[in-house]
């Protein structure tokens, strides 16, 4: 199939607020995206299964109050889990980015056990110093992350985006019950508490990603915290490091 | 149901010791305590010590405390930490006593005030020992001058601690001989002996007892404060239980979301909605699982549930004020309907292990020290706890008896109402009424002759200073020693002609002063809009709430622009006392840094929650604004030029259009908040101007509404801020000549509002949209879609009367002609005395004496207003909707703070790289100096911040903002005519630098009002006046936001000062000023500033950055050039060696903060070039930048080397 015929769809309304820039990332690399309302998704949620790749940017999901994407989470779930095999079996993509991430979460699609009836493990809690925090931060894409669709040929040197999360600290409900088979993305220093510095999820086909650092947010060099004023910036080189975020969206649209 | 019977276990006082020195005493106490306890059982401790605090990290007692009390709670701290610090830590460990062991500090009376005795009014609960006979020998060192006295004896005394120096109600006191020929040393460890056993014995009555009284009861009748004390819950609930309970209502059931690892927990009281019996039980416990996320939260159901999980805990029992907007509550019911399929109603609360301070204007506290958990819940639950007091009404409107009355009683009735009218103004409303031909119309409309409420109601909002600008249109009679002339209206003197002017050959402003924002053309395809608005005394009152609601009020102003603008950027720039502030408030008021606080969190959830970056602001501090903050709030927004060929800086409503309104419901929120911001504040400000705003069902109604504008489904439309729907249909009836309301349509939060009310309501969330009739089902059905309100209230007309109904009923018609025109011009005389050194409300310290240069930087980059701001900003998203090109703080770590903010349109999908660059401009603290040339510095650093970052600045427009203290004279406020002479020149000042740099202004705003009047502690009158602030908002157009400079710099690079002034022979600025030879304050206003000459500057700079010779540039405000270099250097940690002037001018040359100046890093190989743009005199190198390792410096004429690592710490940690 070719690239221009992949479907994309990113969910926007109830309170999320970076569906276009999430829009953008896939339109660098010519996908056909449409912004749906998820009062549209719920009148149609078959929509789902005409996307190759579903995207739920991030925001502020219900205001954030009692636990952020928990009440998304549960406005979408029945239709959303319903799908989600067949959605899957078509290898059809998924990513989550912050808001995003945590309504996925509050799915308990990143919830690696067989048994269905098992319950949650594994959370998005309030970073450990206590407050939302923006900053750009250093990742590196994990050795399991590679397996990923998402993530396949990323180099392994650091990702410098932003993060804009108070609750992004990944724990789990006892350290044995942290699954690192699902470990994507690590931050390279500790940001908020999260175990193993996990910044980023994939699920058991790795076919779901969800991430508390922005990439859509940091595919063009000027928007980069350093300003290069025509000389060498040794320590990262910014264009390269645009390069390597944009793959995570062309990944995306190559896949199959 | 059986009542839990709970035995209530008294629990010890909790005591907390503060020490500074060696913590003998301390270790006294503890020891004592603890041999105490291990007696065991038999003799239970009253009180306990809990807590010891210690500010002095070079404390021998840190040490023993580790080894010999590891249990009890420590706290190190500096010894810069601020009281109100400690009171937040004592707070939190519900400290009911204090013990100091040698502290060092005098304590305040507003943090005495939070100490009272248990039993004893006008006393405190702090106790300190003092080793003399008091009142002998207060102060430091009192052994040794007893020892080196006549007296013949010595002494130690222990009494309750004042707000003096140890002169509070005495406890205990012995005294001890002087021996023949005993040093000094053996006289005081004698005296240390008898403070053991004395501190020791006190200790003892109070383990045994509970409590300690003073020896003489008389001596405290003038008792010095009152104490203060939480809102108690339990009086407002006996008031409640009290009143009839009526109807069969079901009780609402408390669920407590409790967190596993945190000591802070929400709790919900909800019940189903139009329920009346227990008949449709809910099943919590199925439902755990989808309400709560189970990993790390647990759900308890019922009161009983709660209390048994907390029985062993002093807890805290907060919720939200009823009628207020509760958004947890909100979410919470919608996720109650989507997981149980029923409808519910809720409010919220959280339960709080411990103890936090609450702001009772919002919040209701309970604890569990006066009542059992399962006690508290039981009460809340009531079904009528949370009514709202609404009553039914069987009259629509109340006339005021006007015409037969004298003016003066008509004045009171405008007082007691909170109208603001003036009685000339009421003079005038009476004078219209009397005429017959008005008195005809209104008895054939079946009205009465005199005005309704809601008539009145309108006026009140419509000529409101908040809404007319009666000051700034007023006809002034200027005079000062040299000159005097009359001004016909500032605003249209000084800020509307000269723009004027400078549109006949300035095509890009758009929309100037007419619109919601004012609306600039900086790309082919896309207009920009600009608008900064005030919300000072919401923000006094309710910090958190004020603050939200102002930044959310100005995102609908601009959505409220042309044909809806869509908010892009949010500029915050704050002004608060000192946020370490110690000393006595007057009643009423927060302390600076719970406002700072509580700011900072209505923004953080404001612009967040929206999806709007914060990418531009400021925060000051000065004493002054103790009183009243000054919260700016500003915005940016975005639109298309057209729309299907329809030009969208435009309004387009008629007569025949539906008046429809959007978003959320109205409630009592806010009434009369326009009308208040025009008087000062006192003690009896009313609460109805406290409100929470919700900015998820503002995002919501942001999305419907550009959707609804990019469809044509309305032709105009307006926000509902300050007036309601008064303000938003009256201000949309002027265009087309009238329109009729029906105010039973509007959609209520609770029944029970009178219609003026609902007219007048400020509740927030709300447009008032223009909708063609034949639109108004898409418009309808889209606004279900994004579930928010939208109905219509009404259809605008042509007849020239603003009708009001109820249902079928008329309840007020008011002509529009003498609506917006009848308002007659206020007439003021302003006189200016030259520069005047500012009176200050408080007392200040006295200046610490600096001696050399790295005590002057560490001094500059220690005050907080130059201090870093990044930890707060980072709480702020900077750059969501990915368009921030540039963000507040820059750099690899994003440690050092940038001018200005700018966006890149691409974002929103517009072609190309031009950017939108924001800035602001502020100097408050020269208004001393001369108001005319604040405006122009402040003006000039707006400009500056935007050039720097290389804006043209032929493409700059502005935006100001004035907040001043009452310029109007009158008994309270006798020096009137300075401050508006001051007024009258920083108009005047803005009008000359628009001029001379050909710049625009585009839009504006001024709050007049900015004064606090109470009392202090002894009762005496206490008025706080706000500084003359005027913030200037400049937004410029950027060439390209690939080419954007900071304060980058590197290893090489030449630094370069651009001085367009020239000016060291004397100290010029504020914040050096107790450190330099005084130049005086005409000194200083009669600075020689040619504005050309600068623009020539600014113009050549622009033309250097084209053409790519410069590799970063720094604007010098605050702290002048030390600081500008301080922060060029911070994001590489590079040194360097620069040269000065001649040596006697070196501070000046250094700290001098004169306007017009410009850092400039520049690569070695484009130094030539670089220098070619610009004449001799206005550049100087300074040196060159190199890697100096640890720690980074900066040398000074070869001579004073300042270690800059240890300044970083001071900036960075400040705040």
């Amino acid at each position: 199939m070719s690239r221009i015929s992949k479907k994309v769809i990113v969910l926007c309304g109830d309170g999320f607020n970076c569906e276009a820039e999430l829009k953008r990332a896939f339109e660098y690399h010519a996908g056909d995206v449409s912004l749906v309302h998820i009062s549209d998704f719920l009148k149609r949620p078959s929509l789902m299964l005409q996307a190759s790749v579903l995207g739920i940017p991030g925001g502020f999901s219900f205001g954030d109050e009692l636990r952020s994407g928990k009440i998304l989470a549960e406005k979408i779930r029945k239709d959303f889990l319903a799908l989600l095999p067949e959605f899957l079996a078509q290898k059809s993509l998924i990513i989550g980015v912050c808001n995003g991430f945590q309504v996925l979460m509050q799915l308990g699609v990143f919830e690696n056990s067989q048994d269905k009836n098992q319950s949650r493990r594994i959370t998005l809690a309030t970073n450990d110093h206590g407050e939302f925090r923006d900053r750009w931060v250093r990742c590196q894409v994990t050795e399991a992350g590679k397996k990923s669709p998402w993530l396949k040929g990323i180099s392994s040197g650091p990702l410098f985006m932003p993060i804009r999360h108070k609750e992004g600290n990944i724990v789990a409900n006892s350290s044995k019950t942290f699954d690192e088979s699902s470990l994507a993305l690590v931050y390279c220093e500790d940001v908020n508490g999260s175990t193993n510095k996990a910044a980023g999820l994939i699920d058991q086909t790795g076919q779901i990603f969800g991430l508390m650092p922005h990439p859509e947010a940091a595919l063009e060099v000027f928007l980069h915290p350093v300003k290069m004023s025509g000389r060498p910036n040794l320590e990262m080189n910014a264009e390269l490091n645009v390069i390597q975020l944009k793959k995570i969206f062309e990944n995306a649209l190559d896949y199959k | 149901m059986e009542v839990e019977k709970m035995e209530k276990i008294e629990k010890p006082a909790n005591i907390a010791i503060l020490a500074s020195g060696t913590g003998t005493n301390a270790i006294n106490l503890l020891t004592r305590q603890l041999s105490q306890q291990e007696r065991g059982e038999e003799s239970p401790l009253k009180v306990k010590i809990v807590l010891v605090v210690i500010n002095n990290l070079e404390s021998p007692l840190i040490k023993v405390m580790e080894e010999r009390f590891p249990d009890m709670g420590l706290v190190i701290t500096a010894k810069t930490i601020s009281e109100y610090e400690i009171l937040r830590i004592f707070t939190e460990w519900q400290i009911k006593w204090v013990y100091l062991c040698g502290y060092m500090r005098i304590l305040s009376r507003h943090f005495l005030q939070h100490f009272p005795h248990p039993e004893l009014t006008g006393i405190s609960s702090v106790i300190n020992i003092h080793p003399s006979l008091l009142p002998k020998f207060p102060g430091l060192h009192s052994y040794e001058k007893c020892f080196k006295s006549e007296e013949k004896v010595g002494g130690v005394t222990i009494h309750f601690v004042d707000s003096g120096v140890d002169t509070g109600p005495i406890i205990m006191q012995r005294e001890f001989p002087k021996k023949m020929n005993e040093s000094l040393s053996d006289f005081s460890n004698r005296g240390k002996e008898l403070e053991w056993k004395m501190f020791g014995d006190i200790f003892q009555t109070m383990l045994e007892t509970g409590t300690i009284a003073p020896l003489q009861r008389k001596k405290i009748e003038n008792a010095d404060y009152q104490p203060i004390k939480q809102q108690d819950g339990n009086i407002l609930m006996k008031e409640i239980i009290q009143s009839k309970i009526s109807g069969e209502s079901l009780d609402w059931t408390p669920l407590l979301l409790k967190h596993k690892s945190e000591k802070k927990h929400q709790v919900f009281w909800v019940r189903l909605k139009n329920q009346t019996k227990h008949e449709d039980q809910v099943h919590w416990d199925s439902y755990a699982a989808r309400i709560i996320d189970t990993v790390d939260m647990e759900l308890l159901v019922g009161g009983e549930k709660i209390a048994k999980a907390f029985d062993r805990n002093q807890v805290q029992v907060v919720h939200f004020q009823r009628g207020l907007t509760d958004n947890p509550a909100n979410s919470f019911c919608d996720l109650l309907s989507l997981v149980t399929g029923k409808s519910f109603e809720a409010h919220s609360g959280k339960l709080i292990e411990g103890f936090e301070i609450i702001n009772p204007l919002i919040e209701c506290s309970f604890e569990s020290k006066n009542i059992s958990i399962t006690e508290i819940f039981k009460q809340i639950s009531k079904h009528n706890y949370f009514a709202i007091e609404t009553s039914s009404f069987d009259k629509l409107y109340e006339t005021y008896a006007l015409l037969n009355n004298e003016l003066e009683t008509f004045q009171k009735i405008s007082d007691e109402n909170h109208w603001a009218l003036s009685t000339n103004e009421l003079k005038v409303i009476k004078d219209f009424y009397h005429t017959p031909e008005i008195q005809a119309k209104r008895r054939s409309d079946g009205l009465p002759i005199d005005p309704t409420d809601i008539e009145m109601e309108v006026f009140a909002q419509t000529w409101s200073e908040h809404c007319k600008h009666k000051i700034f249109a007023a006809k002034i009679d200027y005079q000062d020693s040299i000159e005097e002339f009359t001004v016909d209206g500032l605003f249209s003197t000084y800020i509307k002609a000269p723009t004027e002017e400078l549109r006949k050959t300035i095509p890009w402003a758009i929309s100037v002063f007419k619109d919601n924002a004012g609306i600039v053309r900086f790309h082919d395809d896309f207009d920009f809009c600009i608008k900064v608005e005030t919300h000072n005394s919401p923000s006094a009152l309710d910090p958190y709430g004020g603050a939200l609601t102002g930044l959310l009020g100005v995102h609908r102003d601009i959505m409220g622009t042309g044909l809806g603008a869509k908010p892009v950027a949010n500029t915050d720039v704050l002004l608060f006392g000192n946020p370490d502030f110690e000393g006595d408030l007057p009643k009423g008021l927060h302390h600076p840094k719970s406002i700072f606080e509580g700011v900072h969190h209505g923004i953080q959830d404001a612009g967040n929650k929206s999806g709007i970056p914060t990418i531009n602001g400021a925060i000051h501090f000065d004493d002054q604004y103790c009183g009243k903050p000054i919260v700016y709030c500003g915005s940016v927004g975005i639109l298309p030029k057209e729309i299907k060929g329809i030009p969208t800086h435009a309004k387009g409503h008629r007569a025949g259009d539906y008046i429809v309104m959007v978003g959320g419901a109205v409630g009592l929120d806010g009434i009369h908040g326009a009308t208040s911001s025009s008087l000062g504040m006192d003690e009896k400000t009313p609460l109805g101007m406290v409100q929470i705003g919700d900015p998820f069902t503002q995002k919501k109604m942001l999305d419907f509404m550009l959707v609804a504008r990019d469809q044509l489904l309305f032709n105009s439309l307006t926000d509902n801020g300050a007036g309601g729907l008064s303000s938003s249909i009256g201000e949309m009836a002027e265009k087309t000549g009238g329109a009729k309301v029906d105010l039973s349509k509007v959609p209520l939060k609770y029944p029970g509002l009178r219609p003026w009310q609902i007219f007048v309501s400020e509740s927030q969330e709300r447009l008032t949209l223009s909708v063609p009739k034949e639109n108004w089902e898409a418009l309808s059905d889209l606004a279900k879609k994004y579930s928010i309100h939208a109905d219509i209230v009404g259809e605008f007309t042509r007849n020239g009367f603003l009708e009001l109904y109820f249902d079928k009923d008329l309840v007020g018609k008011i002509e529009m002609q003498f609506l917006h025109q009848g308002l007659p011009q206020m007439q003021l005389s302003a006189k200016w005395d030259g520069p005047q050194a500012l009176q200050r409300w408080n007392k200040s310290e006295a200046p610490k004496i600096l001696n050399h240069h790295q005590e002057y930087f560490e001094f500059l980059l220690n005050n907080p207003t130059i201090a870093s701001k990044e930890k707060w900003v980072r709480q702020y998203d900077q750059e969501v909707q990915s368009a921030s090109a540039l963000r507040p703080y820059g750099g690899m770590d994003q440690t050092f703070p940038n001018h200005a903010g700018v966006l890149w349109p691409g974002a929103y999908g517009a072609q190309g790289y031009s950017g939108v660059g924001v800035a602001s401009g502020l100097c408050p603290q020269m208004s001393d100096v001369d108001t005319e040339l604040m405006a122009l510095m402040a003006a000039d650093e707006a400009v500056r911040n935007l050039v720097v970052t290389g804006i043209n600045p032929d493409w700059i427009a502005l935006v100001d903002n004035f907040c001043w203290p009452d310029p109007i004279e009158s008994s309270k406020n006798p020096d009137g005519p300075h401050k508006l002479a001051q007024l009258v020149r920083a108009a005047r000042g803005i009008q000359k630098i628009a001029l001379a740099y050909r710049m625009p202004f585009v839009s504006g705003k001024d709050s007049m009002k900015n004064d606090f009047y109470g009392a202090n502690a002894e009762g005496k009158k206490v008025k706080i006046s706000a500084l003359p602030t005027l913030l200037i908002t400049s937004i410029g157009k950027h060439p390209d936001v690939r080419k954007i400079i900071t304060n980058e710099t590197s290893v090489g690079s030449h630094l370069y000062l651009l001085d367009s002034i020239n000016e060291y022979s004397f100290y010029f600025g504020y914040y050096m000023r107790d450190q330099m030879e005084i130049s005086s304050l005409t000194q200083m206003s009669e600075l020689k500033w040619e504005l050309k000459k600068t623009l020539e500057l600014y113009r050549e700079f622009f033309a250097a950055t084209q053409s790519g010779v410069v590799e970063g540039a720094a604007d010098l405000s605050e702290g002048g050039l030390s600081v500008a270099l301080f922060e060029m250097l911070l994001g590489s940690k590079l040194s360097i060696n620069i040269e000065t002037i001649e040596n006697e001018s070196e501070k000046n040359f250094l700290y001098n903060e004169l306007p017009g100046r410009i850092l400039v890093s520049v690569r070695p190989d484009k130094a030539a070039e670089f220098e070619a743009h610009f004449p001799i005199h206005s550049r100087r190198k300074l040196g060159v930048v190199f890697d100096g390792g640890k720690p980074f410096s900066l040398t000074i004429n070869k001579r004073s080397t300042i270690n800059l690592e240890t300044c970083e710490t001071l900036y960075r940690g400040r705040l």
